[in-house]
C-alpha cells in the first residue's frame, strides 16, 4: 500500500497533523474506512521475541528468534499470551475486531508522530464485547502512514498510555 | 478517565507476562539499530501499554492489598528488574514507569 504518491486519506492525515486544516465528518469517515482495510502488513515479518517464546502455535513451540507475520505476532501477544480479548478469540476475529474499532462511530481519532518516525493515526474506542479477562476498558489501534498498515492493536485502562517519543498529538475527533 | 475495577485475572496475567517483556527489552536493545522503523515504533507503543498496566493495575493492586503473598513477591521482583532496566529504558527513550520502583 505504501507508495510515493500519497493516497487522499493519507494526505488528509498529513494536513490534519500539520494543522493546516480541520477535517469534516465525511473526511474523517474516509480516513477511518481507509485505515480499517489497511490491516497488518502481509509482506512483513515480525520477531516472535521473549513474550511469545514457548507458546504453542499451529502445533509447534515457538522460539524467540522465529519470524511470523505481524498479524500472527500481535494476535499471539494480545489474545494468547495476555488474554486481552475474550478466551477463544480467533486470529480472524481479532482482526475483525480491529476493523470494527476503527469504523466505530464511538471511536476517538488522533494523529501523532514518534520522534523521527512519521505520522500515525490512533483510534481509541471502549473495548466492550472485545474485553477479555486480562484486557482493559479501551482498545487502541495505531495505523502507520509510512507503511500504510496497522502497527499494533491492544487494550488499556485509564489514560492513554504515555509514549515518551509521541509528539504533535492532535485529536481529530474525541468521544 | 474514571478508576477501573481491578480483577484477580488481570493481576495474574500481567504479573506473568511482564518479566517476559523485560526479556524482550534486553533482546531488542541488542538489535535496536537493525530493527525496521515500524518494529521500533511497535515496541515503543507496546512498552507503553505494559507501563500503563503496571501503573493502573499492578501498582494499585499492590498498594490496595489485592495481591496474594506470592504475587506481592513477584511484584517486588518485577520492580527490582525494572530498576536494573532503567538505563536501557532511557537509552531507547521508552516510557519510564511512574510508580515507585522501591517498595
Amino acid at each position: 500500500m505504501a507508495s510515493d504518491a500519497l493516497s487522499e486519506p493519507d494526505r488528509l492525515i498529513l494536513e490534519a497533523g500539520a494543522g493546516t486544516r480541520q477535517l469534516a465528518p465525511d473526511e474523517l469517515q474516509q480516513i477511518a474506512e481507509y485505515a480499517a482495510q489497511a490491516g497488518f502488513d502481509p509482506n512483513a515479518k515480525a520477531r516472535v521475541g521473549g513474550r511469545l517464546r514457548g507458546i504453542v502455535w499451529q502445533g509447534r513451540i515457538l522460539q524467540g528468534s522465529e519470524m511470523l507475520s505481524p498479524a500472527e505476532v500481535h494476535y499471539l501477544r494480545h489474545v494468547v499470551a495476555v488474554r486481552e480479548w475474550p478466551l477463544g478469540t480467533t486470529l480472524g476475529e481479532y482482526l475483525e475486531s480491529i476493523r470494527q474499532v476503527i469504523m466505530s462511530s464511538n471511536a476517538s481519532l488522533m494523529v501523532s508522530q514518534y520522534g523521527h518516525h512519521g505520522w500515525q493515526l490512533g483510534v481509541i474506542t471502549p473495548s466492550g464485547q472485545w474485553r477479555g479477562p486480562d484486557g482493559g476498558e479501551f482498545i487502541m489501534v495505531e495505523y502507520r502512514m509510512t507503511i500504510g498498515h496497522w502497527v499494533t492493536a491492544y487494550q488499556f485502562s485509564g489514560d492513554i498510555p504515555q509514549v515518551a517519543q509521541r509528539r504533535d498529538q492532535k485529536w481529530l475527533r474525541r468521544r | 478517565m474514571a478508576a477501573q475495577k481491578i480483577t484477580a485475572e488481570q493481576v495474574e496475567g500481567w504479573l506473568r507476562i511482564w518479566p517476559k517483556m523485560l526479556v524482550e527489552l534486553d533482546e531488542n536493545v541488542e538489535r535496536w539499530d537493525e530493527m525496521p522503523d515500524w518494529e521500533q515504533v511497535d515496541f515503543m507503543l507496546e512498552w507503553s501499554q505494559f507501563v500503563s498496566f503496571l501503573e493502573n493495575v499492578l501498582c494499585p493492586a499492590y498498594e490496595s492489598d489485592l495481591m496474594t503473598k506470592a504475587q506481592r513477591e513477584q511484584y517486588k521482583e518485577l520492580l527490582s528488574k525494572l530498576r536494573k532496566a532503567i538505563p536501557t529504558i532511557q537509552q531507547l527513550d521508552l516510557t519510564r514507569p511512574r510508580v515507585a520502583l522501591e517498595v
